[in-house]
């Protein structure tokens, strides 16, 4: 018996549009401005770049791959103030990149359709491991940036058809 | 609308019936005061009368005593006579009055009840002989005395009686009146009750209905809303005087990428959206939609706004590319009083529909691009592979190094655009029509960015998209040269650079000649034996040399009827010339014998293109030529797959530039155009 023959193809610009415009609207909800995309570019080699706290999610299904939100500490410390948190410690930085990954992961249900397998948000530090993406072309990288700091957004998905 | 009609007669018919009602019931009312008033007025008069006759009687009797006395004491009894003429004929009068009225008839006459008439007339009967005794004295100026003491005592004698029965019959007339009254007042009392009651009812039903109206309407609106609110087309309706209707749905602003207000006139959105051809088509067939004679069948079947791709607009940044219109009438009494206009974006389908095209014709060129390998040496073409895979890793380098701003956005678009023309010339010279077509695809993507001056990060994401489809072009033709090279059929020893340029130069020349239906001969001239080339050059000489040679067939050489007309021969003549320098360069001439530039077209373009006219009168030839040079700038109007980007002599600018070669342009006019480069001498290693 063999396994049911898949092509992967990378997705389209309007697809990966959909998932810049959640990161910066969710920053212009919750601290009242927008995080602006500075640019885009492919990820040449290596691992997409990870930060101080680190939002990832899996997606399994007609789309398979990952998404993840980098920051750095300072970016994430400032939203927290800006959202009235008074507590700063690691945990409190982890659930909101978890935050945005869930927001990401809304996004992308939204986006392809409720049969999509989708994780929930997985959380690390730059120390902490990261999960094995599952996509094969090469990553999206979507470099943001909030007042002075810089975020990334990688895409590494494929579309299987 | 006869149904209509009965419908909304049916709606209102209770509430007709009760103001009938109360009109009726008010009228009645009326009616019956003014019945009453009279039957009031008849009843005094007739106890007024019926009053009198005791007044009379006791008259008469007083007179005729006084005419006793009068006759006994032989004094004048004129004045007892006229007074005694008056009474008896005042009551006479009076009692005929009360007769009649007992009888009744008229309008307004009832009559009087059977104890009134036998009252009246017993009061006859006693008044009787007092009228048989008054005969004789009657007109008689001379009475005896036996007929006055005949009268007088009758008339004593009855008085008493006949002023009791006047009392009996006004008392009975007064009681009669008064109950009539009653009664009277009760009927009037009752109906103003009706009347009073219907007024009540309609007000209470006029209210119901008003609230139940009311609800209605505010659930019919809100429903609407809810609609409106939530459907995801565009919905609007569209007056005879052109204007959208207060009510449209909340997607339609999204869908036309503009703010919309209710009453705004449609044309000048048309405008925005439009080209100016496909605006007048949809006018015209919006007229033609309000015309009710014309069948709605073949209307469906005219409408140019089924699928419409939206014109370019710098300032609106988001918003569908394509829509779909589709328009029904909304008839009143028979005419087609507004259109409902549905709004659909169908970008996403014509997207796909565009990308299954793509796809469908990329099959074909994969396979062109496949056979033109076999025919072309491997050495070079992985050379081209090598140099577009570094050119688009600088690319994807700028991309990520870019600074946040519109400048920079920029100009990094303008570099990325050289970069893919770059790559789609040489890949078009090579027969690697794929690549070319997928290049072509990446500027179509650059164009409408160059165009802008608010560029940000976001409009950058759909470039580094194309960069990773054209890495994966180059992948798929590695891996394909690849395969070749471990074929054992190979070519003993590959061909000189020149040659092979030769070749390419050829390929590509015939290529975008047949593409736009030109003829045209190409002379490559080269010196024997060819001379060593560096590799640098011969990369520049790969990237440079498709650009001219596209240039000139596209721009230059004229359609073969044009050629006639001027004089010329069909065919039109493109010589490249490779010729060695005295100091060791080489100098390398493009020349074709067509159109040449025109100064005249040059400035008529920048006008188009917006530049001041006074500006673009005062240029000089060279200042003209030299906007050939610019970034976006090209003489024709419409981009197609070789000419129309302002991308190709852009590039070879700045390629000489990187090269350090001297290139020069010479043109006549009608005559011909020549690109010069004068590479200088390489350094020795």
């Amino acid at each position: 018996m063999t396994a049911p023959l898949t092509r992967k193809k990378p997705l389209q610009p309007e697809e990966v549009e959909v998932f810049a415009e959640t990161i910066g609207h969710y920053f212009a909800h919750t601290t009242g401005e927008k995080a602006r995309v500075r640019t885009a570019y492919l990820l040449e080699t290596g691992s997409p770049p990870q930060d101080d706290f680190n939002g990832m999610i899996l997606v399994r299904g007609s789309y398979q791959g990952s998404l993840c939100f980098a920051a750095p500490r300072g970016l994430l410390t400032h939203v927290l103030m800006r959202m009235g948190e008074q507590e700063y410690t690691d945990a409190d930085h982890l659930d909101l990149v978890g935050e945005i990954a869930n927001t990401l992961a809304g996004r992308a249900r939204r986006a392809f359709g409720e049969g999509l397998e989708i994780s929930p948000p997985h959380t690390f530090t730059r120390a902490g491991r990261a999960l094995p993406t599952l996509a094969d072309s090469t990553p999206l990288i979507i470099p943001f940036t909030w007042q002075s700091y810089a975020a990334v957004l990688a895409v590494h998905l494929d579309v299987l058809t | 609308m006869q149904n209509n009609r009965s419908s909304w007669l049916g709606k209102y018919r209770e509430l007709l019936a009760a103001i009938t009602l109360f009109l009726i019931l008010d009228l009645g009312v009326l009616a019956f005061n003014t019945f009453t008033s009279h039957l009031i007025e008849r009843d005094t008069a007739l106890i007024n009368t019926a009053g009198e006759l005791r007044v009379y009687s006791q008259q008469l009797t007083k007179a005729l005593l006084t005419l006793r006395q009068e006759l006994h004491a032989g004094e004048p009894v004129q004045t007892s006579l006229a007074e005694i003429g008056e009474a008896h004929a005042a009551f006479g009068a009076a009692l005929a009055q009360l007769r009649q009225a007992g009888q009744g008839g008229g309008l307004w006459r009832t009559s009087m009840d059977a104890t009134g008439q036998e009252r009246l007339a017993l009061l006859e009967d006693y008044w009787g002989p007092i009228e048989t005794a008054i005969l004789p004295l009657r007109d008689n100026p001379h009475p005896i005395a036996i007929d006055v003491d005949s009268a007088a005592t009758k008339a004593v004698g009855r008085n008493v009686r006949l002023m009791q029965l006047a009392d009996d019959l006004t008392r009975h007339l007064e009681a009669q009146a008064v109950a009539r009254a009653a009664w009277l007042r009760y009927i009037q009392v009752g109906a103003i009750l009706l009347a009073t009651l219907n007024f009540v009812f309609i007000v209470f039903k006029f209210i119901r209905r008003l609230l139940h109206s009311d609800r209605a309407a505010e659930q019919a609106r809100r429903e609407t809303r809810d609609i409106l609110a939530t459907v995801r087309e565009g919905l609007f309706l569209l007056d005879r005087d052109g204007r959208i209707g207060g009510q449209f749905s909340r997607s339609l602003p999204a869908l036309f990428g503009l703010p919309i207000t209710g009453g705004q006139a449609f044309a000048p959105i048309l405008a925005q959206l439009l080209e100016p051809e496909q605006r007048e088509a949809a006018q015209d067939y919006i007229d033609l939609l309000f015309n009710r004679k014309v069948k709605p069948a073949l209307l469906e079947t005219l409408n140019p706004l089924r699928e419409v791709a939206l014109k370019h607009q710098d300032e609106r940044r988001k918003g569908p590319s394509h829509l779909a219109f589709s328009f029904t009438q909304v008839q009143e009494a028979g005419e087609v009083s507004a259109l409902l206009v549905t709004v659909t974006d169908i970008s996403r389908q014509m997207q796909l529909a565009q990308a299954l095209a793509v796809t469908e014709a990329r099959a074909g060129s994969e396979v062109e691009s496949l056979l033109a390998l076999l025919d072309q040496d491997p050495a070079q073409v992985r050379d081209f592979l090598d140099a577009t895979r570094s050119r688009l890793d600088q690319m994807n380098r700028a991309l990520q190094d870019v600074r946040p701003e519109a400048q920079a956005y920029a100009e990094l678009i303008n570099q990325v655009f050289r970069g893919v023309h770059a790559i789609k010339g040489e890949a078009g010279s090579l027969g690697l029509t794929d690549l070319a077509a997928q290049a072509h695809q990446f500027e179509d993507v650059l164009a409408p960015l160059r165009r802008r001056h608010d560029l940000t990060g976001d409009d950058l994401i759909p470039i580094a998209f194309q960069v990773g489809e054209l890495r994966q072009k180059l992948a798929r033709i590695d891996a394909v040269l690849t395969r070749l090279a471990r074929l054992p059929d190979k070519p003993a020893t590959p061909a000189h650079p020149l040659t092979e340029l030769k070749k390419q130069i050829e390929h590509l020349a015939l290529k975008v000649a047949e593409d736009l239906n030109k003829k045209v001969r190409v002379e490559v001239v080269y010196p024997s034996p060819e001379p060593d080339l560096d590799a640098n050059l011969l990369r520049h000489l790969h990237t440079m040399l498709p650009q001219l040679v596209r240039n000139a067939v596209a721009h230059g050489i004229e359609a073969e009827s044009e050629r006639r007309q001027a004089g010329k021969p069909p065919e039109g003549t493109l010589r490249v010339e490779f010729l060695p320098t005295p100091d060791g360069g080489l100098s390398l001439s493009v020349r074709d014998d067509g159109r040449g530039i025109s100064c005249a077209r040059i400035r008529a373009r920048l006008i188009e293109l917006g530049h001041s006219p006074e500006r673009v009168e005062t240029m000089s030839e060279k200042e003209l030529l030299a906007c050939l040079f610019m970034p976006g700038f090209s003489l024709e109007a419409t981009a197609h797959a070789h000419a129309g980007r302002g991308v190709g002599l852009d590039l070879v600018r700045d390629m000489a530039a990187q090269a350090g070669a001297r290139l020069r342009l010479s043109t006549l006019p009608d005559a011909y155009t020549q690109f010069t480069l004068q590479f200088q001498p390489m350094p020795c290693a």
